[in-house]
């Protein structure tokens, strides 16, 4: 997708453990120097397709090719692929040195490049003099650091990370997020990230499979999936979204025309749809634009409602909208300097419009 | 109010286990023929002790068998605890199983059941059968020691040794065997014990020709109590305890990371 | 993870060979045994019979068992009563005391029965450290006769067997977690209801263990009756011994351990019960 070769080739991949189909026929390339992240709740999968690639487990059926080779049956110790654990797994009966120079020992270098190469990943993870420190005598952000040092000293083709800043708080977990990306950057190698964070996926990836119950529901940037996503699943697992019934009612030259949550509207839709139709409108919170009913804009907009909630979040205001017929939508504002007038009170009567264009309609199933 | 009644519960079972056993060490010391009268400290029972050759002589046989018993069980036990943690195979959740069951198996019936294999494979009874029956007997102890200390492991580091490109073999001797080192001295020290303090298991499986202490002192002791007997089980309590503790130590260490 | 490694084998052949040589094999042996005829020559005819199993209702043996069987459960009754209070206080005590405490009750749990039966000996016998102590006092005259009774037994098997139902029990209530405790108190449960309805069941599974470890041993150990009883006491452990060593008649003998294992089988599935209703996950 990015024009380059891939790397990593999954064709047709299932895994079954007993009963459970735990990846169903999954097909994905990944592109050399990539950063690509499974994103998905928990037990989607998206572990075990890491640890697929990782040679932990064998697929059930399907392919599994690493730079053009294929990889089912090779075991771990013989793929150059390197693994970030969420535990970080580091050794705990050996210093921070003898973790880093593990894999290195492992392929029988000389021992004044095992000392070279481990002395550069440490001041590259900005772990210098640390070296003969044990695991337990670290800071968790220090262990993550010595994790992501052990796997990367060997120069794999790919890092596979998984949940790696899980452990860490918010404010760590952000630092590391843009710590890695600059890594990956620098070293050029492929990444493989999982995460259920959908922030956290956003924030680094190259490109993002959004994966549900042993699916990859939809693979793209992370602005194609959350403008578009393709599905309900998608659309409400990233990020807050507001969903609406609608059913088509006739076709216009430019627009659809439609009855959402018993209003009629107009609905804009790549997609055709035949007229009978329900349909979900999907729409971000800070796509809703609320006006006071003696505003002018407030003539265009589709629905009137009361306030029920505002939350105060800094930057912006949350808004909670019960529009008639009862349902409650959620809006964002954010701060402007020359608008004074987001400061709602509970009880007040409002309009709901939306920016032309920006809604996503998806088929009702 | 409640406090002192508890400490006062817990002093006297601790007495009831204590009491018994510290009279017979006091009274290994005493300087008289009659067990209960004292007479003033004396060693001349541990003297008496080390004159006795047969004694001696099944001391040394018993040393010897609890060495080896201990080692054997203790490389058998050990493998066994890693394959039963590492490895998913056919007959895995048998021979865990079967290992606990081994655990709490009445020793008599343990006894007996080797006593007609060796009978039926006609071997002597004597110094090979009992080391193969205290080995039997350890190996469980080992195995569950091993274990616990395993299960305590993150199983993502073993994981973490493969995709770093360590062999099966290297991962056992690089990875596995350093952690679990204090549990598998542990093992050792236990199963030593459990060898040398042994009776139920040996009574049955060695022979006149192999005389081991546990034995002889509880044909001493059928004939009453005699003073060398209580220097003699003075000086197997004071062994058990100090390999009690170093093993309790060693297994404590785990913990306190 | 396909290749089998030389050393997965060996870590999983070693172990089976040596449990199916010594352990699956001998007990398939003592079944056998437990099935044939005895012959004074050469100890076993291969003459099959259900005789050996018959002879229990035989009241010889039939008293021997009962009394076993009465002897071994005031055993484990009493090692609970004692040992259940204590391991609570126990798992309840400070950090830096209890290590200490505990290792205090390890250590006879690991030192030979033998040499603390041995000890009991000492302080119990007519001219014994308790009776000199008594008659010293004043408060007798004569020394009471306490070696070579029932009593001396029971105390025998207790004193062995105490911390055998001391650990387990420490185990289960180490895993007792405070604030369920607590929850009970805020829902209006006092100590008496707390203690039935949440402490209780929650450490069933350590006094199921605690009672398996005491009152099968309480069966076997020997050498308690033989040395604190006179040869009055007669335990089935007592009863297997003799067939094997004094009146050589294995296939008896046989089918008395048999049944003791059987005993042990119904005990582990009681035990595996208790556990499993207090695990998270319902049983598969």
């Amino acid at each position: 997708m990015t024009g380059r070769e891939p790397i990593i080739d999954i064709r047709n991949v299932s895994m079954r453990f007993d009963d459970t189909l735990v990846l169903d026929d999954i097909s994905l390339s990944i592109a050399n120097g990539e950063f690509l992240t499974f994103l998905g709740p928990s037990g989607c999968g998206k572990t075990t397709l890491l640890r697929l690639l990782a040679g932990f487990e064998s697929p059930t059926s399907g392919d599994i090719f690493i730079n053009g080779q294929r990889m089912n049956d090779v075991p771990p110790h013989r793929r150059e692929v390197n693994t970030v654990f969420q535990s970080y797994a580091l050794f705990p009966h050996m210093t921070v040195f003898e973790n880093v120079a593990f894999g290195l020992r492992r392929k029988k270098l000389p021992a004044s490049e095992i000392k070279g190469r481990v002395a550069e990943m440490l001041a590259l993870v900005k772990l210098e003099g640390l070296g003969g420190r044990r695991p337990a005598q670290l800071s968790g952000g220090q262990q993550q650091r010595v994790a992501l040092a052990r796997a990367v000293v060997n120069r794999p083709l790919v890092l596979l990370l998984d949940e790696p800043l899980s452990a860490l708080d918010f404010k760590l977990r952000t630092q590391m997020q843009m710590e890695l990306k600059h890594l990956q950057r620098r070293l050029g190698i492929t990444f493989v990230f999982v995460t259920h964070d959908q922030a956290e996926a956003f924030a680094m990836s190259d490109r993002v499979a959004v994966m549900s119950s042993g699916h990859i529901t939809q693979r793209g940037t992370p602005q194609e999936i959350y403008e578009n996503p393709q599905n309900l699943f998608v659309a409400s697992f990233v990020g807050e979204i507001n969903i609406l019934d609608a059913v088509i009612t006739g076709h216009a030259p430019d627009h659809l025309e439609a009855t959402i949550e018993g209003r009629r509207g107009a609905l804009h839709s790549r997609r055709d749809y035949p007229d009978g139709q329900r349909v979900k409108v999907l729409l971000r919170p800070e796509d809703l634009r609320l006006s006071r009913p003696e505003d002018p804009e407030a003539a265009e907009a589709c629905f009137s409602g009361v306030i029920k909630e505002c939350t105060y979040k800094g930057a912006t205001v949350d808004i909670q909208v019960e529009i008639e017929g009862g349902k409650a939508l959620q809006a964002t504002e954010f701060f402007n300097e020359d608008s004074e007038d987001i400061d709602y009170r509970p009880g007040e009567p409002v309009r709901v419009s939306w920016v032309r264009g920006w809604e996503t309609v998806l088929p009702d199933d | 109010m409640i406090r002192i009644v508890k400490a006062a519960y817990v002093s006297l079972v601790y007495a009831f286990l204590y009491v018994p056993i510290l009279v017979l060490v006091v009274f290994a010391f005493n300087d008289s023929r009659v067990a209960t009268n004292w007479q003033g400290f004396s060693l001349r029972w541990f003297a008496k002790l080390f004159g006795n050759e047969t004694l001696l002589g099944a001391a040394v046989n018993s040393v010897l068998v609890g060495v080896l018993a201990a080692t054997l069980a203790t490389a058998i036990g050990t493998l066994a605890a890693v394959a039963i943690y590492r490895y998913r195979f056919l007959g895995r959740k048998v021979l865990s199983t079967a290992v606990y069951i081994l655990t709490i198996q009445p020793d008599i019936v343990m006894g007996i059941s080797l006593l007609v294999l060796f009978m039926a494979v006609r071997m002597p009874l004597g110094f090979t059968t009992l080391l193969l029956a205290h080995v039997t007997f350890c190996i469980p102890f080992v195995t569950i020691t091993v274990l616990g200390r395993l299960k305590g492991f993150d199983t993502h580091i073993v994981e973490a040794a493969q995709d770093l490109g360590a062999s099966e073999y290297e991962i056992f001797l690089r990875i596995i065997l350093p952690m679990i080192l204090p549990a598998v001295a542990a093992g050792w020290l236990l199963s030593f014990t459990l060898s040398l303090d042994d009776v139920m298991v040996s009574f049955f499986v060695t022979g006149p020709s192999f005389e081991i202490l546990p034995l002889k002192i509880y044909a001493m002791v059928k004939l009453g109590v005699k003073p060398e007997v209580n220097a003699l089980s003075a000086i197997l309590l004071v062994l058990t305890f100090c390999i009690v503790f170093a093993a309790q130590l060693m297994m404590k260490e785990r913990r306190e990371k | 993870m396909t290749e089998t490694s030389l050393f997965k084998r060996l870590s999983i052949g070693v172990i089976s060979l040596w449990l199916v040589f010594f352990a699956v094999v001998p007990a398939g042996l003592v079944v056998i045994v437990s099935f044939l005829s005895r012959d004074p020559a050469q100890l076993v005819a291969p003459v099959p019979t259900f005789e050996n199993y018959t002879r229990f209702f035989d009241p010889v043996f039939y008293q021997v068992f009962l009394d076993s069987l009465v002897l071994a459960l005031s055993t484990a009754l009493a090692c609970l009563a004692v040992g259940y209070p204590f391991a609570y206080i126990l798992a309840r005590s400070r950090r830096r005391a209890k290590s200490l405490m505990l290792m205090l009750v390890i250590i006879p749990f690991w030192t030979s029965s033998l040499i603390r039966t041995y000890a009991l000996i000492i302080l119990l016998k007519a001219n014994g450290v308790v009776n000199s102590l008594l008659i010293a006092l004043g408060l007798i005259d004569e020394p009471l006769m306490m070696l070579y009774t029932d009593g001396a037994v029971l105390i025998g098997l207790v004193y062995s067997l105490l911390p055998f139902m001391i650990l387990p029990l420490y185990a289960q209530m180490e895993k007792l977690d405070v604030s369920l405790l607590e929850a009970a108190s805020d829902l209006y449960a006092g100590k008496v209801a707390r203690f039935f309805h949440v402490t209780l069941p929650l450490t069933t599974p350590g006094i199921v263990a605690g009672f398996m470890l005491t009152f099968l041993p309480s069966f076997c150990m020997f050498y308690i009756p033989d040395l604190l009883g006179g040869a009055k006491t007669m335990l089935v452990g007592n009863l297997i011994k003799n067939q094997f060593l004094t009146s050589r008649d294995w296939p008896f003998g046989a089918a008395a351990s048999i049944i003791l294992t059987v005993l042990m089988v119904v005990l582990l599935a009681v035990y595996r019960q208790s556990s499993r209703r207090l695990e998270r996950e319902p049983a598969a």
